[in-house]
C-alpha cells in the first residue's frame, strides 16, 4: 500500500478532482473549495485515500506487465525476478568491482584499517574494505608496508571491494576516494590501479526479450523451444552456447531413415548443444588389453576400453602413460598409431561403438569408447608377455551432454511425437597462421592478437563456414593495419572427425563444412562448429606502419 | 443540519464547523470553538471566512499537499519563535498569501467546484493591528477582509499561542 508520504502531488490532485467531482454529481450545492469544512471532511481524506489505492494498483500493474517492467528504469528488482520467474528466468546478477585503494599519510606511525570501513568516491560509489589491514614502515608477517610517497607523504594500500554490483565501481586509477573513518597520520586517498570485475546486472528489458525463449519452452516442438528448454535446465543460460536441430529432411539427420526404403520418415531429432568456447579436453590413464601380437616385430594390438564420457566428441591422443614404477619397461612402447575402423595414418579416433550403429550414438550419452592401439609389446621382469599395458588418453569432451540427454527423456519434457537425441556438436578444429602489420601507434601483441582470433572463432555458432576474410577483419579491429593474404600470407585449415570416425581435412579461403565428407560422417553445417584450441592460432607480426 | 446562519438562497453551502460567525457590526471577535450539538450549514461571507481561517492556521507542515506552500504562522506562534510585531507582520504575509492564493486557484475554477458569487469572495485580507492577551495566552489578529463585491468586515482573530489550542 502507497503511504501519504510516497504521493505525488499530481495523483493527489487528480484524485481530488475524482472526488470533487463524485460529490458534486449528487449534491451541488455543497462547496468544495479548499478550506470549507466538508472539503476537509470528506474530500481530502477520500482523495488521498484513492491516490494510495491509484498508486498501489498502478504500482502492481508495473510490477506484473512485463512491457512496463521493460519500459521502467524505477521497476524495484526484486518486483521483476517475481514476474520473471513465472517464466522460468532469472535476472543476470551482475559482479561488484575489486581493486586497491591508497591511503596516503603525512607520518609513518602503525596503521590499522578494519574490514569494513567504507571509502567512497565523489559520485557516491561506496567501497568497503574486505580484509582489516595493518600498515607499518617494518611490517610483520600479513602487514601492509608503509612505503614512502613524493612530497614527504607516505603510502599503504588496502583491498576493497564495491558495495554494490555494477560496472560503475570499476574507477580508475587515481580517482579520489573519502574515508568514512579517522586514519593516524591520514591526508589522502585514491584508487592505487584500476578497479575491475564490476559489471551491471542484466537489465529488465534484457530479460524480458528473453521471455519468447521461456514461453517457447513448455513444448519442445522448435529450435527455440529446445534451446530454452535446455538453457533452463543448466541454471546459467550462458553455458549453452549455441544449439543446433537436426531433424526431417535434413542431410545430416540419419536415424529417421532406419526403415526398409532407406528414406526419411520423420520423427527423430538430433540436438546439438555446444556447451564450451575451446573445446574441453579431459586425459586419462586407460588400460588397453593385448587382443594379438607378434612377437617377431615385438608388436602387439591393444583394445582400450574407454571410461564412460558420455556424449565425447573424439580421442585426441594416445599414447604410453608414464608408469614410474615400471619405467624400464616401456622402452618398446611407442604407439604406432592407428584404430578400429579407420585406416592406419590417421589419428586415434573412437570406433563406431559396440552398442549401436554411428548414427544413432555418435557424439551422444549412448556412445561407447573402444579405441584400438598397436604398440609395442611389454615384457614383465622375467621377460613374460603383458597381457595389457596401459595408454594415457586424451578425448575432446566436454561435461553436459547426458544431463541434457536425461531431461529431453524427462517424462515432464520429453516430446510424445518424437525421439530426441543429444549430440555433442562435432568440432572443426581451426588452425591458423597469420602474418600482419599493426597500426601506427598500436601496442597489440602476437597473443593478443591470437586470444582475439580464438574468442571470435570459439564464439561462432553453427555457422557452417568460416573465412580468412573474418579473421582478418578481426585482426585488423584489434590492431592490425594489414594481414597478408598472399600465397605465403593467412592459412587457414581444419579438421573435423566424422561419426565414422574418420578426419576430414579443410583449407583454403573458407573452411566450409557443407562441402565435406560423406553423408554418413554425419558433417553438416547444423552439427559442425568451430573452435581453437591454444596454439592453434599464430599470429606473426611484421614492421609496423611508420607514425 | 438545519437552518443557515442567513439565507441566502440558491449558493453553495458548507459545513458550520466553528461557533457562528455572525456578521459584524463594527469590529467582532470571531470564536473558533468547535460547534456543539446540532450542525448548520453555512454560507456567504460567514462560510468565505471559516474558509480564509481554516487556510490561514492550517501549518503547511501539518498537511502533505499543497508541497510548495510556507505556511509557518501557527508553528512559529506556538514555539514562542516570534518576538516581535515585524516578524509576525511577516509570517502573516506569507501565510496570508498562500491563504489567498490557494482560495483564488479555486474560487475561478467554476468548471471544476461550480458559480460563485461576488461577496462571497475574498478579495484582500489586511492585518490591522495586534494584541496580546497575557492572561489568556491570546494573538488577537485585526483583520479586514474585502470581498469581490467592495463590501469590508472587520474582525478580531483570537489565536491561542498555547500548544493544543487554535
Amino acid at each position: 500500500m502507497t503511504t501519504i508520504a510516497e504521493l505525488t502531488e499530481d495523483a493527489y490532485s487528480t484524485a481530488v478532482k475524482a472526488a470533487v467531482d463524485t460529490v458534486r454529481a449528487k449534491h451541488p450545492d455543497l462547496d468544495l473549495r479548499s478550506g470549507t469544512a466538508v472539503r476537509a471532511l470528506v474530500v481530502e481524506p477520500g482523495a488521498l485515500l484513492d491516490a494510495s489505492q491509484r498508486d498501489t494498483v498502478n504500482r502492481l500493474r508495473t510490477a506484473m506487465s512485463l512491457r512496463a517492467m521493460a519500459r521502467e528504469t524505477t521497476v524495484p528488482r526484486e518486483d521483476a525476478e517475481a514476474v520473471l520467474s513465472n517464466f522460468g528466468i532469472e535476472l543476470g546478477g551482475g559482479t561488484k568491482a575489486t581493486g586497491l585503494v591508497r591511503v596516503n599519510l603525512v607520518g609513518t606511525a602503525p596503521v590499522t584499517v578494519r574490514a569494513g570501513v567504507v571509502f567512497t568516491a565523489e559520485d557516491g560509489v561506496r567501497f568497503v574494505v574486505t580484509k582489516t589491514t595493518a600498515a607499518a614502515v617494518d611490517p610483520a608477517e600479513g602487514e601492509e608496508e608503509i612505503r614512502i610517497a613524493t612530497g614527504g607523504r607516505y603510502y599503504f594500500t588496502v583491498p576493497v571491494e564495491a558495495e554494490e554490483v555494477g560496472a560503475s565501481g570499476n574507477i580508475r586509477q587515481g580517482r579520489a576516494l573519502e574515508c568514512s573513518i579517522i586514519i593516524g597520520n591520514y591526508y589522502s586517498s585514491e584508487a592505487f590501479s584500476d578497479f575491475t570485475g564490476g559489471e551491471d546486472g542484466e537489465s529488465v528489458a534484457s530479460a524480458v526479450a528473453r521471455i519468447p525463449a521461456a514461453l517457447a519452452y513448455r513444448g519442445m516442438t522448435n529450435a527455440l523451444s529446445v534451446r530454452a528448454q535446455l538453457s533452463a535446465s543448466l541454471g546459467d543460460p550462458s553455458l549453452l552456447r549455441a544449439v543446433s536441430c537436426v531433424g526431417h529432411r535434413d542431410r545430416a539427420q540419419l536415424r529417421d531413415k532406419h526403415n526398409p526404403f532407406g528414406v526419411a520418415v520423420g520423427g527423430r531429432v538430433d540436438v546439438y548443444a555446444r556447451l564450451f568456447d575451446a573445446p574441453g579436453v579431459v586425459s586419462f590413464v586407460a588400460e588397453g588389453s593385448l587382443v594379438a601380437y607378434d612377437t617377431d616385430k615385438g608388436e602387439g594390438t591393444y583394445r582400450i576400453v574407454l571410461p564412460s564420457y558420455p556424449g565425447f566428441y573424439a580421442v585426441r591422443y594416445v599414447g604410453p602413460a608414464e608408469d614410474p614404477g615400471r619405467q624400464g619397461s616401456l622402452q618398446h612402447s611407442l604407439v604406432r598409431g592407428a584404430v578400429q575402423g579407420a585406416s592406419a595414418d590417421h589419428d586415434f579416433v573412437v570406433a563406431p561403438g559396440e552398442s549401436g550403429s554411428v548414427c544413432e550414438t555418435a557424439w551422444s550419452a549412448y556412445q561407447d569408447g573402444v579405441v584400438t592401439a598397436y604398440a609395442g609389446l611389454d615384457y614383465d621382469d622375467e621377460d613374460n608377455l603383458l597381457q595389457s599395458r596401459a595408454f594415457k588418453v586424451d578425448l575432446y569432451w566436454t561435461d553436459g551432454i547426458k544431463a541434457l540427454q536425461e531431461l529431453v527423456d524427462s517424462p515432464e519434457v520429453r516430446n510424445v511425437a518424437a525421439d530426441y537425441v543429444v549430440r555433442s556438436p562435432a568440432i572443426c578444429l581451426v588452425s591458423m597462421t597469420a602474418p600482419v602489420r599493426l597500426k601506427a601507434g598500436s601496442s597489440a601483441t602476437a597473443s593478443e592478437l591470437e586470444e582475439a582470433v580464438r574468442a571470435y572463432v570459439n564464439g561462432r555458432s553453427f555457422t557452417g563456414r568460416l573465412t580468412r576474410s573474418e579473421l582478418a577483419n578481426v585482426l585488423i579491429q584489434h590492431g592490425a593495419e594489414s594481414v597478408d593474404l598472399g600465397d605465403a600470407g593467412m592459412r587457414l585449415a581444419g579438421r573435423i572427425c566424422g561419426a565414422d570416425g574418420i578426419w576430414y581435412y579443410l583449407e583454403g579461403d573458407a573452411l566450409d563444412v557443407s562441402a565435406v565428407g560423406p553423408e554418413s560422417a554425419m558433417i553438416a553445417p547444423g552439427t559442425v562448429v568451430f573452435a581453437a584450441e591454444q596454439g592453434a592460432v599464430q599470429v606473426s607480426i611484421g614492421a609496423s606502419a611508420t607514425t | 443540519m438545519n437552518g443557515t446562519t442567513r439565507d441566502y438562497t440558491g449558493r453553495q453551502v458548507d459545513l458550520e464547523c466553528l461557533q457562528t460567525i455572525v456578521e459584524p457590526t463594527g469590529v467582532t471577535e470571531m470564536s473558533l470553538t468547535a460547534t456543539q450539538g446540532t450542525s448548520r450549514r453555512v454560507t456567504g461571507m460567514q462560510k468565505a471566512i471559516q474558509r480564509y481561517v481554516t487556510l490561514l492556521l492550517t501549518p503547511s507542515s501539518s498537511v502533505p499537499f499543497p508541497a510548495e506552500s510556507d505556511n509557518r504562522l501557527l508553528d512559529a506562534l506556538r514555539a514562542g519563535a516570534v518576538s516581535n510585531t515585524g516578524y509576525l507582520r511577516h509570517l502573516f504575509n506569507v501565510a496570508n498569501a498562500v491563504a489567498l492564493d490557494i482560495i483564488r486557484r479555486d474560487d475561478y475554477n467554476t468548471s471544476m467546484f461550480g458559480d460563485q458569487r461576488d461577496d462571497e469572495r475574498i478579495a484582500s485580507v489586511d492585518l490591522d493591528g495586534v494584541t496580546v492577551d497575557y492572561t489568556t495566552s491570546t494573538l488577537g489578529l485585526s483583520l479586514v477582509f474585502r470581498t469581490a463585491a467592495g463590501s469590508d468586515y472587520a474582525y478580531v482573530l483570537p489565536v491561542s499561542t498555547s500548544q493544543g489550542r487554535g
